[in-house]
């Protein structure tokens, strides 16, 4: 093993690695262009490469994107890349009270550390965990999609029925366009621009990203009021966060890598799941979604773990875990290499050395990661107002239209744009449209699929109730649903026990 | 009276939630379009779950609205009360001037329509008076900008941005 550590130590792929690292955390930040559009936009630089060297750039290009998402989450309330969805309900709150800079070293460090736990499952556990991917069958999938939904509750605190009816329209707009399944064309009404349904990229940049500036352009204040001076990094402080939120980071981390081992999850999910766990497991979960720290700690982990999990079932068996996955699967058929549970053996010496360069690109994260973002704040809370608002408008209509090539995209990014921000003024949040617009897509499919095999094989109950891993899921929805209620419950019978002591 | 009793009484209004009664009103009719649509649709995978959406977004949306009538009208703090009041018209502006140079980007190109945007937001987001040197750095930044990402999402990561009809780049 050692000998594959010193290939991927050499001064040419540590060079790459840095240079994939940050070529990607500057592609990741800015709204729209995503983690896949990172490395596909990249692939072509790694034909010339050794193999070793382009997949080593490539993972460290996919991994600096998704790290890079979490700056537009944290400074502008959009997240720079899916994955980092759930970085902006903490993230952005942070910045708005001065703390934009200590989110960021926090979201580097969390980074960091979901990486390095998503490349060692990687390095040990790859074959084993890639039987988990094939276990998971359309049933479970529509149940995990169920599970996201959960976190609507605790999105809506104060008021549940408008977070579900959010929900509900984010559904609603997942069924926009072509069908899952059936591929009939829904909800257009009979509009050209809503035959391609609604892009989730586009759409979080206008759920998210333009009522941030409807409000900005309201108002003379500055966009972060930033008190006091500057402090730095504040990498010590972060660093006594992290090891407070040990725990949170390293079961944020392993969920991050099981959901990034199954194919088409990807790192939003992780992210929401992440989220949910760790609110839930908090003890003052009043905080989340008003900046607390475990919520950026929770996402960034998971979301970074999903690259060294994605790469389980796109190494072992040819089924890319996540899209960026896609794109280096590719690029390995173009190098001539043949994936599959051989590989391990057959290509050993490539595989564990592009391994071993996941970690180092992953290390080399924190300080390119902290240093560019330290730039990306400072940028942000010095830049006039009458720079700022038409620099990100201008990244929110590129983006938009880069993404499928599309002006319909940018028009429907600026509508549910408008519409974010007249329901967010009667109290119907964003993030509950957000997650029904992501797990949407998943969750008809899931439940279309076991549907038909349900009847198909006459066992319809068994087919949604029956299998172990579903239960498992079921489980956990149950419990994240009614834990609140049940804790509670017990709170206020110990309280009666001690009053009446 | 003091002055933090009058701001406080300021941030206070009587509240029945009328904004979430109406928007809870739309998303029924939304819903009853959408039903209307699932009709004329004849493959069950394409109609079964989005009705049973519906059916949520509509009996969620009935439940909010019976809930905002039987309650009776409360007095709620205005956190969005501000010491001053944010204007409304360039919100408006800004939408608009989004909309329109999206709508404008097929016919004069995407250089053309980003650049008026840019400007446009410039002009809205300007607080403080206008001086000429500012006028100079900000149009050369605003040029740059745009430029700049035109550049490197047209040339490099090639996107192929709509070059519009009546004015073509090279």
């Amino acid at each position: 093993m050692l000998e594959y550590l010193f290939q991927a130590l050499t001064p040419l792929n540590l060079l790459l690695a840095l240079a994939g690292v940050v070529a990607g955390t500057i592609i990741g930040s800015l709204p729209g262009l995503t983690a896949t559009m990172a490395v596909a936009v990249l692939v072509p630089i790694t034909f010339t490469m050794p193999v070793t060297s382009a997949l080593i750039m490539l993972g460290a290009i996919y991994t600096g994107a998704i790290y890079g998402g979490a700056y537009a989450a944290i400074l502008l309330n959009t997240p720079g890349t899916p994955s980092a969805i759930a970085t902006t309900f903490d993230g952005y709150p942070m910045a708005k009270r001065g703390d934009g800079d200590l989110a960021i070293t926090l979201a580097c460090i969390a980074s960091v550390v979901g990486g390095l736990v998503g490349a060692f499952f990687l390095l040990v556990l790859a074959p084993p965990l890639a039987e988990v991917a094939l276990a998971f069958g359309p049933a479970e999938y529509f149940w995990m999609a169920l599970f996201g939904l959960t976190l609507i509750a605790a999105l809506s605190e104060g008021n549940l029925t408008k977070g579900l009816i959010g929900g509900c329209f984010g559904l609603l707009l997942a069924c926009v366009g072509s069908a899952a399944v059936s591929g009939d064309i829904r909800f257009t009404f009979g509009s050209l621009t809503m035959i391609g349904g609604i892009e989730t990229v586009s759409a979080l940049i206008g759920l998210y990203c333009i009522p941030v500036l409807i409000d900005l352009v309201a108002v003379s204040e500055r966009h972060l009021n930033v008190t006091g001076e500057q402090r730095g990094y504040r990498l010590k402080e972060a660093m006594a966060i992290s090891w407070k939120g040990k725990f949170n980071l390293a079961r944020s981390s392993i969920i991050g890598t099981f959901v990034g081992i199954l194919p088409g999850a990807g790192g939003s999910i992780a992210g929401l799941v992440s989220y949910s766990e760790a609110r839930r497991a908090s003890k003052d979960k009043s905080q989340f979604g008003k900046g607390a720290p475990e919520g950026i700690q929770a996402t960034e982990s998971a979301n970074n773990a999903t690259v060294g999990g994605g790469f389980v079932p796109t190494l072992v068996l040819g089924i890319p875990g996540t899209p960026p996955d896609a794109v280096i699967l590719g690029a390995l058929m173009v190098h001539g290499l043949r994936v599959g549970p051989e590989m391990f053996e057959s290509s050993g010496s490539i595989v564990y050395t592009f391994i071993f360069g996941l970690f180092i690109a992953t290390l080399l994260m924190l300080p390119a990661g902290l240093l560019i973002g330290r730039y990306a704040y400072r940028f942000i809370i010095t830049v006039p107002k009458a720079l700022l608002v038409p620099t990100v408008a201008f990244m929110t209509l590129i983006g938009a239209y880069s993404i499928r090539n599309s002006v319909s995209d940018v028009f429907i990014m600026l509508v549910l744009g408008a519409l974010s921000w007249v329901l967010n003024r009667f109290g119907f949040s964003p993030s509950p449209i957000v997650l029904g617009l992501i797990l949407g897509r998943i969750a008809e499919e899931g439940f279309v699929q076991s549907w038909t095999i349900g009847a198909a094989t006459e066992n319809l109950f068994g087919m949604f109730f029956g299998r172990p891993i579903s239960m498992v899921i079921i489980a956990a929805i149950g419990l994240g649903l009614f834990y609140p209620f049940f804790a509670k419950q017990i709170r206020l019978k110990r309280l009666q026990k001690e009053v009446i002591e | 009276m003091s002055h933090s009793e009058t701001e406080t009484k300021m941030h206070l209004r009587r509240q029945r939630d009328i904004g979430g009664i109406i928007c809870a009103a739309l998303f029924i009719l939304l819903g009853v379009a959408c039903l209307y649509e699932t009709t004329l649709m004849t493959d069950p995978d394409s109609y079964v779950f989005p009705r049973m959406v519906i059916a949520g977004l509509m009996g969620l949306s009935l439940v909010l609205i019976i809930n905002a009538l039987m309650k009776p009208d409360t007095v709620v703090t205005d956190e969005n009360a501000s010491a001053v009041a944010p204007s409304n018209s360039r919100r408006i502006l800004l939408v608009v001037s989004m909309l329109g140079a999206t709508l404008l980007m097929p016919w004069v190109g995407f250089l053309l329509s980003g650049l008026g945007a840019f400007v446009a937001l410039m002009l809205l987001s300007q607080y403080d008076p206008w001086t000429q040197g500012k006028i100079w750095l900000y149009s050369l930044v605003a040029v740059a900008i745009v430029c700049g990402f035109y550049g490197v999402f047209s040339y490099l990561l090639n996107v192929p941005l709509p070059e519009g009809s009546f004015i073509q780049f090279p």
